[in-house]
C-alpha cells in the first residue's frame, strides 16, 4: 500500500503556511508601525485658564534614532512649558494654560535624528483639551478689576468726570453767590457811608428823636444811643476809635477846644446811663441842640477825594 | 438804697481811704497804681500777686498800709526748705503739763506779705493758698478762723526762675489781681532819694480803724452796676475765650481764656474802683482800669504768642480797644 502521510503532511504544511504567513506579514507590518509612533495624552479633558496641565508624549523611535536634548517639540505654543522630564519612551510635561482656548493636538510633533543622522519628524494622533475661562460662560461680560501696572486701568478722569464737572459747577455757583453777596454788602455799606459824617450824625439824631424814646420813658436807652452817635461822629472826624473808648479816654485824646465842649455832655450821658440820672425834657432838648451845634462847628471840610479819610479809615 | 444815697455814703466812706492813701504817700513816692490796687484788694477781700523786680517798694508799701489801718503785718520769706507748719503753726508738747500746746504760725496776722512765693515747694504754696481761700486754719484737731481783714500779698520775681516752683494756673487763679510793679519815673526816683535822706519814711501813723475798713468793704456790694456794664464785663471775659466771636484775630495767641471767676472779680474790682473814685455807680472806665490786673494772670498764652514775644497785657489791650464800650 502507498503511504499517504507525506502528501497529507505537505498539504497541512501548505495550509498552515497560507494561514500563518498573512498573520506574520501583518504582525511584521505592525511591528514596524509601533516602532515609530508618537502619542499625546493630557491628564484631563478640560482645565481652567491659569491652571497647570500634565501632558505625556509617548514615542517609539526607529532603531538607532535619537531625540535632541532638550527635545524639539512643536505645536504647544499656546501653552507655557513649566517643566519637562524626558524618559526612555516618553516625555512628561507640565504646561501652564494661560488662555481660554479649545486646544486640538493635531499639530504636536517631535523631531528626532535617525541612525543616519537625518532629521525626521513624528506627529501625534489628535487629542483635545478645552481650556475654560475663569469668568464663567460669558467671559466677555466679566468686570475686570484694574490693577495698576498689570491690567489696564480706566482713566480716573473718565471714571469721575461727571462728578468733577458737578463739583466745578457747585464751586462756581458758590463763588458767584459769594461775589453777589459781597457786592450787595459793599453797596449797602456804600449807601451807609454815602453821607459825610456830619450829615449822617444829624440824620441819626433825627431818627432817634423821631422814635420818641425819651418821651416814652426809655431815657437810658435814648442816652445810650445818643452818646453812641456822638462817639461815632468823633471817631469819624478825629483819628481815634472813640466808640471803643470811655469818656475818660476820649477826654485824654481830645486836643481841640471845640471838642472839649462835648465832654460835659458825654459825662452827663454817663450819669444817665450808669447812675440812673433823670434829666428833664427841656434839659435833653438843650443837649440835643448843643450836639447839633457842635456838629455844625466841627463839620469837616474836605474835597470829595478825601472822603474816605473822614470815615476815620475804619472798614465797617 | 438808691444810687444817690449810695453815692453819698460812698463819698463819705471813701474819705477814709483817701486818708490811707495820703498816709502811704508820705512814705512811698509814686507807685500810685500799686497803692490803689492794694486798697482794691483790701475792699474786695481779694488776695494780690505782686510782680516786680526787687527794690521797688513792694514790702514797704504793704508794711505802711498795715500801719495806716492799725492792723498786724507779717512778712514771710519763702524758701525751698520752708514747711507748711512754718506758716500755719504746729502743736508743741509740754512735758511739764503733759499736753500739746498750739503754736500759731505767722499766717495769723491781718496782712501777710508772702515774699517770693515761688521759691517754696508746692506743699507750702498749697497750704498758704488753702488758708487764703478758706480763711481758716486747722492745726491738729482745732480749726481757727483768720481775723478780718485778711489780705495776702504774694510777690514773684519776674527774673531768676532757676530753682523756683512756679505757681500752677489753678492756684494763680485764686489771686484776685496780679499787679505789675514798675520802676518809678526819674522825678519820683529823685524824690525817693531826698525822702530817704530826710528819714521821713518812719512817720507812718495809724489813721483808720479796722472797723472803718470793714464798713467800707460792706458798701461795695451796694454800688450800682448797670446791666450794660455787666454785659461789657462778660464780653471781655468771653472775648478771651473766643476772640473770633468778637471779630478778633488773636485766637491762636491764647491757649486758655479767663474763667468766669475772672468776670466775678472784675465786677467786684470795678465796684471797688468806683468806690475809691467816690462814686456810687460803676462806669466802663472802672472796668477798663481793672481789666489788666484781673485778667493778666488768667490768660494762658499759647506757644505761638510766646514765640512772638507777646504778653497777656498786649492781648488785653487789643481786647479792650476792640470791644465796644457801652
Amino acid at each position: 500500500m502507498k503511504k499517504p502521510g507525506i502528501g497529507i503532511c505537505f498539504i497541512l504544511l501548505l495550509v498552515l503556511y497560507i494561514l500563518i504567513y498573512p498573520v506574520y506579514c501583518f504582525s511584521q507590518e505592525n511591528a514596524t508601525d509601533e516602532a515609530i509612533s508618537l502619542t499625546a495624552l493630557f491628564d484631563r479633558n478640560t482645565a481652567k485658564a491659569g491652571s497647570i496641565i500634565g501632558l505625556t508624549l509617548s514615542f517609539r523611535l526607529p532603531e538607532g534614532a535619537t531625540i535632541s536634548k532638550p527635545p524639539d517639540i512643536k505645536g504647544l505654543e499656546v501653552f507655557t512649558v513649566v517643566d519637562q522630564q524626558t524618559y526612555n519612551n516618553r516625555i512628561s510635561m507640565r504646561l501652564y494654560a494661560s488662555q481660554p482656548v479649545l486646544f486640538k493636538t493635531g499639530g504636536i510633533s517631535l523631531s528626532y535624528l535617525d541612525k543616519e543622522g537625518k532629521k525626521q519628524v513624528l506627529t501625534a494622533a489628535p487629542v483635545s483639551l478645552n481650556v475654560l475661562s475663569n469668568f464663567g460662560d460669558k467671559p466677555e461680560k466679566a468686570q475686570l478689576r484694574p490693577i495698576q501696572g498689570i491690567m489696564p486701568t480706566r482713566s480716573l478722569f473718565l471714571k469721575y468726570w461727571p462728578w468733577a464737572c458737578a463739583l466745578i459747577v457747585v464751586i462756581v455757583a458758590g463763588l458767584f453767590i459769594f461775589h453777589l453777596y459781597r457786592k450787595y454788602r459793599r453797596r449797602k455799606l456804600l449807601l451807609e457811608y454815602v453821607d459825610p459824617p456830619h450829615i449822617r450824625a444829624k440824620k441819626d439824631i433825627e431818627d432817634l428823636e423821631s422814635q420818641r424814646l425819651f418821651e416814652k420813658g426809655s431815657i437810658k436807652e435814648f442816652y445810650f444811643r445818643f452818646s453812641e452817635i456822638i462817639k461815632r461822629y468823633i471817631e469819624n472826624i478825629r483819628e481815634f476809635p472813640a466808640a471803643e473808648y470811655t469818656t475818660e479816654e476820649i477826654t485824654s485824646h481830645i486836643d481841640n477846644e471845640k471838642d472839649r465842649q462835648i465832654l460835659p455832655l458825654l459825662r452827663h450821658s454817663d450819669l444817665v446811663k450808669f447812675a440812673d440820672d433823670m434829666p428833664t425834657a427841656a434839659y435833653k432838648e438843650e443837649e440835643v441842640t448843643a450836639v447839633l451845634k457842635y456838629i455844625d462847628e466841627t463839620t469837616p471840610v474836605y474835597e470829595p477825594k478825601d472822603f474816605k479819610k473822614s470815615t476815620g479809615g475804619r472798614d465797617k | 438804697m438808691d444810687i444817690q444815697e449810695v453815692t453819698l455814703e460812698v463819698e463819705k466812706k471813701s474819705l477814709v481811704f483817701r486818708k490811707i492813701m495820703a498816709e502811704i504817700e508820705k512814705v512811698i513816692v509814686g507807685q500810685k497804681n500799686l497803692i490803689e490796687k492794694i486798697l482794691v484788694g483790701l475792699l474786695c477781700e481779694g488776695h494780690l500777686l505782686l510782680e516786680g523786680l526787687p527794690g521797688l517798694a513792694k514790702t514797704t508799701a504793704v508794711k505802711t498800709l498795715a500801719a495806716a489801718i492799725k492792723t498786724s503785718f507779717q512778712r514771710i520769706q519763702f524758701t525751698p526748705d520752708l514747711l507748711p507748719a512754718d506758716i500755719l503753726g504746729t502743736q508743741i508738747y509740754r512735758p511739764n503739763s503733759g499736753t500739746f500746746e498750739i503754736k500759731k504760725g505767722p499766717i495769723f496776722h491781718n496782712i501777710i506779705l508772702a515774699d517770693e512765693i515761688n521759691r517754696a515747694p508746692a506743699k507750702v504754696q498749697s497750704a498758704l493758698l488753702e488758708a487764703m481761700q478758706e480763711r481758716q486754719v486747722t492745726i491738729g484737731e482745732s480749726t481757727f478762723m483768720l481775723e478780718r481783714p485778711f489780705l495776702v500779698l504774694a510777690t514773684q520775681n519776674p527774673i531768676e526762675h532757676e530753682g523756683t516752683y512756679p505757681l500752677p494756673e489753678a492756684q494763680i487763679d485764686r489771686f484776685m489781681l496780679k499787679i505789675k510793679v514798675d520802676y518809678p519815673t526819674a522825678a519820683e526816683e529823685k524824690k525817693i532819694i531826698e525822702r530817704v535822706n530826710d528819714m521821713a519814711g518812719e512817720n507812718v501813723k495809724g489813721v483808720v480803724e479796722v472797723h472803718e475798713v470793714e464798713s467800707a468793704a460792706k458798701i461795695i456790694r451796694s454800688i450800682h452796676m448797670e446791666e450794660k456794664i455787666t454785659d461789657y464785663i462778660v464780653n471781655i471775659s468771653r472775648a478771651t475765650r473766643n476772640p473770633k466771636e468778637f471779630g478778633l484775630d488773636i485766637g491762636p495767641m491764647i491757649h486758655y481764656g479767663a474763667s468766669p471767676r475772672a468776670s466775678i472779680w472784675l465786677s467786684r474790682a470795678a465796684r471797688a474802683q468806683a468806690f475809691l473814685m467816690g462814686r456810687g455807680y460803676v462806669t466802663p472806665q472802672d472796668v477798663k482800669s481793672m481789666a489788666f490786673d484781673v485778667l493778666r494772670h488768667r490768660i494762658i498764652l499759647s506757644y505761638e504768642a510766646e514765640a512772638e514775644g507777646k504778653t497777656s497785657d498786649d492781648l488785653i489791650k487789643v481786647l479792650l480797644e476792640r470791644i465796644e464800650v457801652p
